[in-house]
C-alpha cells in the first residue's frame, strides 16, 4: 500500500513541448542528471503557499480547487502548490484541509500569487495522514494493526545533535537509551538502545537499525540527520515481524528525504552552532586537600609508605618526597612545612580547566536541493558537521553527501531508483588513557608557565619524580613526565568512510500487482592509527627501561628502539542485499482492501578486521620502522627481567549470509475491520548446525477495530483497538561443531601459534525466538484536545543464548547453547493534549513508558556469590528477578564504637570476612532493578504567531544505583594514592560516640581491616534510588512566515539549549544517577547551547 | 489476455523461485568467522596441544598445604579479608574441613580436566586420520596427546584421590576419567585402582609413541613421558619399576646444570616445563609472601649453592623462592626434570639394597650443587643411612616444585607418621598423619552438576 500526495493536473494532457527542462550538475562525484522543473508557457500559472495561520508551518496535503470545476491539486510537503490553467482566467480558489477552517481566494489575471494562504485550524486534528515504513512497505497509520511508533521530521528536526538515533531520546515511547557507566557500576551487554525491555541474555542486545529498504551495518554515526524524513519504531511482533530473526530487540526504521513528482525545485539550507561549557570538575566531591595532606603525613610517619620508599623508583606523592627530604635530612621542619602549605594551595582542577579541558563546540552545516518533473524526482545533499570535543586536541568531522534519483518509464509501469551515499568522517583522540593527575594538588605548569612533570607516568607502576631527575646519570633519555605535552604526544586518529549504492526497480505488472527488486551495496571502511611520538613519556620510558649503561665507557645501550610507535587497525565491512517481491494492493467498491506482499531476500554481510603489530622506531617523516624481536630483558629501573612490548597482528574475516522467504497481507472490510499476517523464514549459515535447524519461521498475525466508526460509538471523536500477537528473533553467530580458535598471539614462551577450544559440540544450537503479545488503545477525545494510544505488551523470550552449566570434569567450564529463558511486560503511553487553542496554542505531549521483565530460566551461577555483589550487573542473571539486579549486604548500623554491624543468619555480626564471603544470595537484601523501569518525557509546546516554544521534561523511575562508600583500604594504601582523596565519607565519619546516630560511615581505624570495607563497600546503606527528573531541553524557534513572492518559503531561527539540570531526585546526596561518583573525576553531562537557522526557498 | 498474461506470469514466478530454492544449499554452507576452526587437520591437533595454559599448568593446592613454606599473620589476615580464592588459599593453608565455602569452582580440578578434554579431542580427531597412522608427525601427536591426559589424571590423583595402597586401591574411591571428547558423557568416579592403571596405560602407549631425545622443553618426549611414569611408580611405591623409568629417561636425557658453573637453569633445558596454574600464589606475584620454613633453610650449608641459586632474601627480609629458571615474571617452575630422576633413582636403589648405585647418582647431583672446592663425597654405611641422606637431599632439591605434598602422603603411608601444623596468632593447626584431610574435597560445582560422591573430610 502507497500512498502519495498527487500533484494536480489542470488540463487534460499537458503538452510535452511546452516544458523545457533545465537540467542542473550535480553536486559531487554523481554522474546523474535530473529534469528539475517544468514551466508552463502563456498559461495562467497559480501559484502559492499553504500554511498554518499560528504556527507558519507549510500545510502538505491541503487540496486547493477551483470553484465550480473539477481541477484541483493538493500542496506538496513545502505547502506548496501550483495551477496551470490556459482556460480559466479568473475565479475562485477553495482551500480545504480536514483539520483546519475552509478558506477561499479569488484570482485573476492580475492576482496569480504566488498566494500565501493562512489557515485556521479547526480543534479537532484527526486524520493526520501519517504513513509509516517498515522498511519493506509502507502502511498509512489508520490501517496498521502493529505497534509503529513515528516520529516525523518536526519532532526529529527539534533536536540539534549529529547522530540522528540521539534526536529519539525523551520524544519516543517505549525506547530508552542506557548509560553505560552509573560510577563504579558497570553493566554486562547493555544495549545503547532498548526498546520495550530486554528480549535478550547474552546475544546482541541491539535494536535492529534499518535504512529505507534494509538493514543497516554501517556506523549509525555515517548517517547525517538532515537526510532523514522520519523514523518509525517498530515495537512489537506485528510490525517487526518481518524483520524475523534480527528483529527481536525491536526495530528503528530511518527513511531519507526523497524528491517527489511535480515539486518545483526547493532548496534547503539549515546551519547552526553549538556550545558546551566545561565539564564540572568540582562535581565529585573529594576530601580538602589540606586534609588529605594530613592524612599523608599520618601514613607517612606510620610506616605506610616505607615499602614504596625503600624502592628507589616507584611514585611518591608530593607531598611524601617533601617528608621523606625531612626524614633524610635535606630539608628541616620549617622547610617542610612550607613546602607542604604550598601544596596544600595547589589545586590540579585548575590547571585541567585552564589547559586540558574547553567548552565542546559543534557547527553544522546542510544543504539539499529536491524536486521532480513529470517523469523524474530527485534529492540532493550534502553535509558538514564538526564537533570540537572537551578535551584539547579532540575533535572530529563528517562530510556527508546524498544523490538521488528516480525515473518513471513506460506511461508510469516502470518506475526506477538510483541512490548514491556517501560519507567520511575523522576524528582525532589525543592522548587517550594519559593520566592527567597523580593526585589532585599536582600542578600541570611551573611557575615560569612551562609544561611541568608530575612524575611517574599512565598507571600504577609510575615512576618517583625524584628518580626520574637522577636516574642514569644524565645519559638516559629524559624521563619526566609532563602531562600537557602528552596531549601533544598521542594522537588517535580515525577515519570512517562509508558508500552505500542503491537500486530499486518496480514494473507494475497488471492494474494493483507490482513486482519489484532492490538492491543494495554497502561499503564501509574504518581505520584507526595510534601515533605515539618518539617524545612521548610512553616511548621514552620503553627506552629507559630496556636500557644498559656500560659504566665504564658511559655509554647507554637500549633493546628499544629510538623513534615513535605506531599502531594501525582496520576494520571493513561490505554487504549485499537484494529483495525481490510481488505486492498487490485492491480495493473492491471501498468495501473490500486486499493487499498482499512476497517476496526473496538474499545477503551477504562480509566483515574483515586488522589489526598490525605495532611498529616501533617509527618516523613519520620517511613512514620507516625499525623491527623489534621477542624476548626478555633486564629492565634498568627494577633489574627483573621482562618482556619487550612485542605485539602481535591480528586479522579475521567474517561472513554472514542469510536467505529469507517472506509475506505478508492485510484485508480491510469497509474501512473499520482490519486484519494483518505476516510469516517469514530465515535461514543462515550458522555453522554445522543441523540443516533444518538453519532456518526459523517467525510468524505475527493482528487486529484492528475502527470503533469509531462504528454506528453505535458517535460521542468519541476516535477510538480504535489494535490487537497483535507474533515471534520474532535473534541470531547466533557462534558453531555447532567442536570448534577452536587460532588464538590470535602466539604463545608468549614458546612464540608458537596455538589453537583453543572455544566450543564443544552443540548441533542443537538455533536461533533465539521472541514472542510478543500486544493490546492497543488509540483514542481522541473532547472535539480531538486530548488524543492519545496506550499499549500493552507481555512477551517471552524463550532459546535464549547463554552458558549452562556442565560438569568441570567434562573439561569444559560451561556449554553454549539455547538455554535461557525471560518474560517481559510493560505499558505504553502517549498523551497528547490541546491546552489552548487560537491565537496562542499550546499543546503538551506526555510520553509513559513501564518496562518490566525477569528471568525465568537461567541456570549457571558464579564461581562464588559474592559475585552477585561484586561483578558486572548481569554476568549472572538470576531466575525470577530482572537482568539488572541489583543486591546488596544487610545493614545494621554502627554500633556505639563506630564499627558496621551487619546480619549472619539473623544475627547481629561484626564478623567481617563472614559477612562478606558466606552470606549468600538467600541473605542478600534485594533493592531492584539496576535499569529504569518507569520512564518518559513530557514536552510543552506554546505558538505564538511565528514564535514556538518547547520545554522537554524527561524522567526516569523504578531503579536503584550504588555509589561508593568509604574504603578505609584504599585511603591507607599508597598505591590507591589517586583514589584516596576521593573518599570523600572520610569527611563525615563516625568520630564520637553518638555519632552512629547521624552517619553510617564507620570510624578511622589505621591500619585498615579490608574485610570490613569489604562488607561496608557492599552494605545495603550505599544503595541510592535513582529516581529523578530532569529538564532535559527548551527550544525557542521564530518562523518568518512565508514570502514565496522572494522566493522565500521558509525562514526559521532557533536556539536550543540541553542538559539543563535535574529538577528533583530522590537522592540526598546531589547525585546525578547518570553520574555517580567513582574514584576518580566524573561529571555530569555539560550544558550545551545552540544557535541556528533553517532556511527553504 | 489478462488470464493469459497472469499465468505467464505465475510460470515464471515459480520458476525462478524454484531456482533460488536449490541454489541455497550451498550458499549457506560457508563458515561465518575465519578464526572458526573445526580442528581435524593434524596441523590443528598439534596447535591445540601447543596451548600453553592447558599443556603446562599444574594445580598449587598440594604445594599450598605443604611444608616447605609458610606465611605471615599480617599475610594470612590480609587474605581472609580478600576473600574469594584468596579464602580457599587460606582453607587449604590450614587444613580447614570446608575449603570452599561458598566459592564454587576449583582450577586445579578445571585445568587438569581441560588437559583431558584437549587430549580426547585429539585422539578422537585422529581417528579421522587413520591413514596417516605411520607419519612420524602423527605418532607424536598421538602420543603427546596420551601423555597429556595421564599427565591430568596424574595431578588431579595427587590432590582429590586417596594415596596408593595395594591392599584397599580397588575399592577406595578415585577418579572420574573421562576417555571421550563427549561432554555429555555420564561420568561416575572410578576406584583408585582403575585411576593408576589408566595412568600407566596411557604412558606405556606415550612411550611408544614419542621419540627420544628432548628436542623441545614445551613439547612431550619419551624422556617425559617416562619421567612421569617414574612419578606415578614411586607414589605407588613400585620402586623398581620407577627406578627404571627413571633409567630410562636419563638414558634419553640427563643433562644436569652446574651450580658451579651458572645460577640460572635455562628453563628450555628442563624435560618437560610446567608452572603452577598462573592464579597461584605460590607462583605469582604473592611469592614474597611464601617465606620458606625456617628449618628447612637453615638446614643447607654454607657450601651448597642452592642457599644462594633457590633462594633469595624478600622484601620481609626473610628468604623466598628465587626465580632461577629465566621464566619471565615470577613464575615458578614445578615441571619433569632431570634432578628429580637422579633422586628417584637414587631413592629407588637404596631401596633396593643397591647403596652403591644409590650414592653415584646421589652424588652425580650433588657435584652439580655444592661448592667445587667445598663438595664431599657422601657415603652410607647402609640402605637406612643412604635413603635417609636421599630424602633429604630430594627435599632441599625440590622445594616448591610441586612433589611435596605426594611426598609427604607416601611416607605417612609407609608409615613415616608426620603431622603437619600451623601456628597463626598464636592458634595451632594440625594434620595428623592419618587424618582424611590428606584427600582434597572435590569442588562444588562439579558435586552439583554431575553427583559424584565427595571425599570424606
Amino acid at each position: 500500500m502507497r500512498y502519495q500526495y498527487a500533484t494536480g493536473r489542470l488540463l487534460p494532457k499537458p503538452k510535452p513541448t511546452n516544458t523545457i527542462s533545465i537540467y542542473l550538475a550535480s553536486v559531487a562525484l554523481l554522474l546523474t542528471t535530473m529534469c528539475l522543473y517544468a514551466r508552463a508557457q502563456e498559461i495562467l500559472h497559480i501559484r502559492g503557499t499553504v500554511m498554518d495561520s499560528v504556527t507558519r508551518e507549510p500545510l502538505p496535503g491541503t487540496i486547493v480547487k477551483v470553484k465550480n470545476t473539477g481541477i484541483y491539486v493538493r500542496t506538496n510537503e513545502l505547502g506548496h502548490f501550483s495551477l496551470r490553467g490556459a482556460h480559466i482566467h479568473a475565479g475562485v480558489l477553495e482551500v480545504s484541509n480536514s483539520n483546519y477552517l475552509p478558506v477561499t481566494v479569488n484570482f485573476g489575471p492580475d492576482s496569480k500569487g504566488p498566494f500565501a494562504i493562512l489557515m485556521a485550524a479547526r480543534l479537532h486534528r484527526l486524520e493526520e495522514v501519517e504513513v509509516v515504513s517498515t522498511g519493506f512497505y509502507r502502511v498509512p497509520k489508520e490501517r496498521a494493526t502493529g505497534s509503529f511508533v513515528h516520529v516525523g521530521n518536526r519532532l526529529l528536526s527539534r533536536g540539534v545533535g549529529s547522530n540522528v538515533l540521539d534526536r529519539l531520546e525523551g520524544v519516543t515511547r517505549g525506547l530508552i537509551f542506557n548509560k553505560a557507566n552509573m560510577g563504579g557500576t558497570r553493566f554486562n551487554n547493555q544495549p545503547s538502545i532498548s526498546i520495550r525491555g530486554r528480549s535478550t541474555l547474552f546475544a546482541n542486545a541491539e535494536p535492529l537499525i534499518i535504512l529505507d529498504n534494509f538493514p543497516y551495518e554501517g556506523d549509525v554515526n555515517a548517517i547525517n540527520p538532515e537526510d532523514i524524513e522520519s523514523v518509525t519504531i517498530l515495537q512489537d511482533a506485528a510490525a517487526a515481524s518481518i524483520w524475523g530473526a534480527r528483529a527481536g530487540n525491536g526495530v528503528i526504521v530511518l527513511t531519507s528525504k526523497k524528491g517527489r513528482l511535480g515539486q518545483p525545485l526547493s532548496v534547503s539550507v539549515r546551519g547552526d552552532w553549538s556550545i558546551g561549557q566545561k565539564p564540572d570538575l568540582y562535581y565529585a566531591s573529594t576530601i580538602p586537600i589540606p586534609e588529605y595532606i594530613e592524612l599523608e603525613r599520618f601514613l607517612f610517619d606510620q610506616g605506610a609508605w616505607n615499602g614504596r620508599i625503600n624502592q628507589v623508583y616507584p611514585y611518591i606523592t608530593p607531598a611524601i618526597e617533601v617528608m621523606l627530604a625531612h626524614r633524610n635530612g635535606h630539608i628541616d621542619s620549617l622547610e617542610m612545612e612550607s613546602r607542604l602549605a604550598r601544596l596544600k594551595t595547589r589545586d590540579v582542577r585548575r590547571d585541567l580547566s585552564n589547559h586540558i579541558y574547553r567548552p565542546t563546540a559543534l557547527y553544522k552545516a546542510a544543504l539539499n536541493f529536491q524536486g521532480g518533473g513529470t517523469n523524474n524526482s530527485y534529492y540532493f545533499s550534502a553535509g558538514y558537521d564538526k564537533n570540537i570535543a572537551n578535551i584539547r586536541n579532540n575533535h572530529n568531522d563528517r562530510i556527508s553527501l546524498q544523490a538521488r534519483n528516480s525515473y518513471r518509464f513506460l506511461h508510469n509501469r516502470l518506475s526506477a531508483d538510483a541512490v548514491i551515499l556517501f560519507s567520511t568522517a575523522k576524528s582525532a583522540v589525543a592522548g587517550q588513557n594519559l593520566n592527567y593527575y597523580q593526585v589532585l594538588y599536582d600542578r600541570l605548569v611551573d611557575e615560569s608557565g612551562h609544561p611541568a612533570s608530575i612524575g611517574g607516568g599512565m598507571n600504577i607502576s609510575a615512576l618517583r619524580q625524584s628518580y626520574i631527575d637522577t636516574a642514569g646519570y644524565g645519559i638516559l633519555q629524559d624521563w619526566a613526565y609532563r602531562p600537557l605535552e602528552e596531549l601533544d604526544f598521542n594522537t588517535g586518529r580515525t577515519t570512517n568512510e562509508n558508500f552505500q549504492l542503491q537500486t530499486n526497480l518496480t514494473y507494475q505488472l497488471l492494474p494493483g500487482l507490482a513486482a519489484s527488486a532492490s538492491y543494495r551495496y554497502l561499503n564501509e571502511q574504518m581505520t584507526v592509527e595510534r601515533i605515539t611520538d618518539a617524545s612521548s613519556f610512553f616511548v621514552r620510558h620503553e627506552i629507559n627501561r630496556f636500557s644498559q649503561i656500560d659504566p665504564l665507557i658511559g655509554t647507554v645501550t637500549s633493546a628499544m628502539p629510538n623513534g615513535g610507535r605506531l599502531g594501525q587497525s582496520a576494520q571493513r565491512i561490505a554487504s549485499h542485499h537484494f529483495r525481490a517481491n510481488l505486492n498487490f494492493t485492491k480495493e473492491w467498491e471501498g468495501k473490500h482492501g486486499v493487499s498482499v506482499l512476497a517476496g526473496w531476500e538474499v545477503n551477504r554481510r562480509e566483515g574483515l578486521s586488522e589489526t598490525d603489530a605495532d611498529r616501533w622506531g617509527y618516523d613519520p617523516e620517511t613512514e620507516s620502522h625499525t623491527p623489534i624481536i621477542a624476548g626478555n630483558y633486564r629492565q634498568y629501573h627494577t633489574g627483573s627481567l621482562t618482556a619487550l612490548p612485542v605485539t602481535y597482528g591480528l586479522r579475521e574475516r567474517t561472513d554472514n549470509r542469510n536467505i529469507l522467504y517472506f509475506g505478508n497481507a492485510s484485508y480491510t472490510f469497509e474501512s473499520k475491520y482490519t486484519a494483518t499476517f505476516s510469516a517469514r523464514k530465515d535461514e543462515a549459515n550458522i555453522f554445522g548446525a543441523e540443516v533444518n535447524r538453519r532456518g526459523r519461521p517467525f510468524w505475527s498475525a493482528g487486529l484492528l477495530w475502527r470503533i469509531d466508526k462504528e454506528g453505535f460509538f458517535p460521542a468519541a471523536s476516535k477510538l480504535a483497538l489494535r490487537l497483535t500477537h507474533g515471534y520474532t528473533g535473534n541470531v547466533s553467530n557462534t558453531s555447532a561443531y567442536t570448534t577452536s580458535r587460532i588464538n590470535g598471539n602466539p604463545d608468549t614462551r614458546t612464540g608458537r601459534i596455538y589453537q583453543v577450544i572455544t566450543t564443544p559440540p552443540n548441533p542443537q544450537l538455533g536461533w533465539e525466538n521472541v514472542m510478543m503479545t500486544n493490546v492497543a488503545l488509540e483514542f481522541a477525545v473532547f472535539r480531538g484536545r486530548l488524543s492519545g494510544t496506550v499499549e500493552h505488551y507481555r512477551k517471552k523470550a524463550t532459546d535464549l543464548l547463554s552458558n549452562a552449566p556442565i560438569h568441570p570434569s567434562s573439561g569444559v567450564s560451561s556449554l553454549y547453547g539455547n538455554w535461557s529463558s525471560l518474560r517481559g511486560n510493560g505499558w505504553d503511553m502517549n498523551l497528547t493534549s490541546q491546552n489552548l487553542d487560537g491565537n496562542v496554542r499550546w499543546q503538551s505531549d506526555l510520553i509513559i513508558s513501564y518496562a518490566d521483565e525477569k528471568v525465568t530460566e537461567y541456570k549457571l551461577r558464579p564461581a562464588s556469590d559474592r559475585d552477585y555483589l561484586a561483578s558486572n550487573l548481569g554476568n549472572y542473571p538470576i531466575e525470577g528477578k530482572p537482568m539488572y539486579a541489583l543486591f546488596s549486604l544487610p545493614w545494621a548500623g554502627l554500633d556505639g564504637d563506630g564499627n558496621p554491624q551487619g546480619y549472619l543468619d539473623g544475627q547481629l555480626s561484626k564478623d567481617y570476612t563472614a559477612l562478606y564471603n558466606n552470606t549468600g544470595l538467600s541473605g542478600y537484601v534485594y533493592h531492584g532493578r539496576a535499569t529504569p523501569s518507569l520512564f518518559g518525557g513530557f514536552r510543552n509546546t506554546l505558538h505564538f504567531a511565528g514564535l514556538e516554544l518547547s520545554v522537554n521534561i524527561t524522567y526516569e523511575f523504578g531503579f536503584y544505583f550504588r555509589r561508593p562508600g568509604i574504603s578505609y583500604s584504599t585511603l591507607y594504601n599508597p598505591t590507591n594514592y589517586a583514589a584516596g582523596i576521593f573518599q570523600f565519607d572520610y569527611m563525615n565519619r563516625w568520630r564520637n560516640p553518638g555519632d552512629e546516630a547521624i552517619t553510617h560511615v564507620p570510624r578511622a581505624a589505621y591500619p585498615a581491616q579490608a574485610a570490613m570495607d569489604s562488607f561496608y563497600g557492599r552494605s545495603a546503606v550505599l544503595v541510592e534510588r535513582g529516581d529523578h527528573i530532569r529538564l532535559q531541553d527548551i527550544r525557542l524557534a521564530y518562523r518568518i512566515g512565508n514570502a514565496p513572492r522572494y522566493g522565500i518559503q521558509a525562514l526559521q531561527f532557533y536556539v536550543y539549549t540541553s542538559n539543563l539540570g535535574i529538577l528533583w531526585r530522590a537522592n540526598k546526596l546531589g547525585i546525578d544517577p547518570e553520574a555517580v561518583p567513582d574514584q576518580q573525576l566524573v561529571f555530569p553531562a555539560q550544558r550545551s547551547f545552540s544557535l541556528g537557522v533553517d532556511f527553504k526557498f | 489476455m489478462y488470464m493469459k498474461r497472469t499465468l505467464q506470469l505465475i510460470a515464471l514466478l515459480s520458476g525462478a523461485a524454484c531456482f533460488l530454492g536449490s541454489c541455497s544449499r550451498d550458499f549457506l554452507d560457508t563458515k561465518p568467522s575465519t578464526s572458526l576452526v573445526v580442528p581435524h587437520t593434524l596441523e590443528d591437533f598439534r596447535q591445540l596441544l601447543d596451548y600453553g595454559n592447558m599443556a603446562y599448568s599444574v594445580p598449587d593446592r598440594g604445594e599450598v598445604q605443604a611444608d616447605d613454606y609458610f606465611i605471615t599473620d599480617e599475610v594470612f589476615e590480609m587474605y581472609s579479608g580478600w576473600g574469594g580464592d584468596y579464602s580457599v588459599f587460606i582453607n587449604s593453608y590450614i587444613w580447614a574441613e570446608d575449603i570452599y565455602g561458598t566459592e564454587e569452582g576449583a582450577v586445579s580440578w578445571t585445568n587438569s580436566y581441560q588437559k583431558v578434554f584437549y587430549a580426547n579431542v585429539v585422539l578422537d580427531g585422529l581417528k579421522g586420520l587413520e591413514g596417516q597412522r605411520d607419519n612420524a608427525e602423527y605418532r607424536r601427536i598421538k602420543g603427546s596427546a596420551y601423555f597429556f591426559r595421564a599427565l591430568g589424571f596424574y595431578h588431579l590423583s595427587q590432590l582429590f584421590a586417596p594415596v596408593y595402597r595395594e591392599e584397599t586401591a580397588g575399592s577406595e574411591m578415585g577418579l572420574p576419567l573421562p576417555l571421550s571428547s563427549d561432554v555429555n558423557e555420564p561420568i561416575k568416579r572410578r576406584s583408585v585402582q582403575e585411576t593408576y592403571d589408566r595412568i600407566l596405560a596411557d604412558l606405556v602407549e606415550s612411550v611408544k609413541l614419542l621419540e627420544g631425545v628432548q628436542v623441545d622443553y614445551s613439547r612431550p618426549s619419551r624422556a617425559a613421558a617416562l619421567a612421569l611414569r617414574a612419578k606415578v611408580c614411586l607414589g605407588m611405591g613400585r620402586y623398581s619399576d620407577a627406578g627404571n623409568a627413571a633409567s630410562l629417561a636419563l638414558a634419553d636425557y640427563n643433562d644436569l646444570t652446574d651450580y658451579n658453573i651458572s645460577d640460572v637453569r635455562d628453563y628450555r633445558k628442563v624435560i618437560f616445563l610446567g608452572y603452577f596454574n598462573p592464579a597461584s600464589f605460590i607462583n605469582s606475584h604473592r611469592v614474597s609472601d611464601a617465606l620458606i620454613d625456617t628449618a628447612l633453610y637453615a638446614s643447607y650449608g654454607d657450601v651448597d649453592l642452592r642457599k644462594t641459586v633457590h633462594f633469595t632474601i624478600g622484601a620481609a627480609g626473610r628468604p623466598i623462592k628465587r626465580q632461577l629458571y629465566g621464566l619471565s615474571g615470577t613464575t615458578s617452575f614445578c615441571g619433569l626434570d632431570t634432578d628429580e630422576l637422579f633422586l628417584i633413582r637414587a631413592e629407588c636403589a637404596a631401596r633396593s639394597g643397591e647403596v652403591g648405585h644409590a650414592l653415584d647418582d646421589l652424588n652425580h647431583l650433588l657435584k652439580h650443587r655444592y661448592k667445587s672446592d667445598g663438595f664431599v663425597q657422601r657415603t652410607a654405611a647402609d640402605k637406612e643411612e643412604a635413603l635417609g641422606m636421599i630424602l633429604e637431599e630430594r627435599r632441599k632439591e625440590l622445594v616448591l616444585r610441586g612433589v611435596r605434598w605426594s611426598d609427604l602422603r607416601r611416607f605417612n603411608r609407609d608409615g613415616a607418621g608426620i603431622a603437619l601444623r600451623r601456628l597463626i596468632a598464636g592458634r595451632e593447626y594440625r594434620l595428623e598423619p592419618s587424618s582424611p584431610r590428606w584427600v582434597y574435597p572435590i569442588p562444588t560445582d562439579e558435586i552439583r552438576t554431575s553427583g559424584i560422591a565427595q571425599n570424606n573430610r
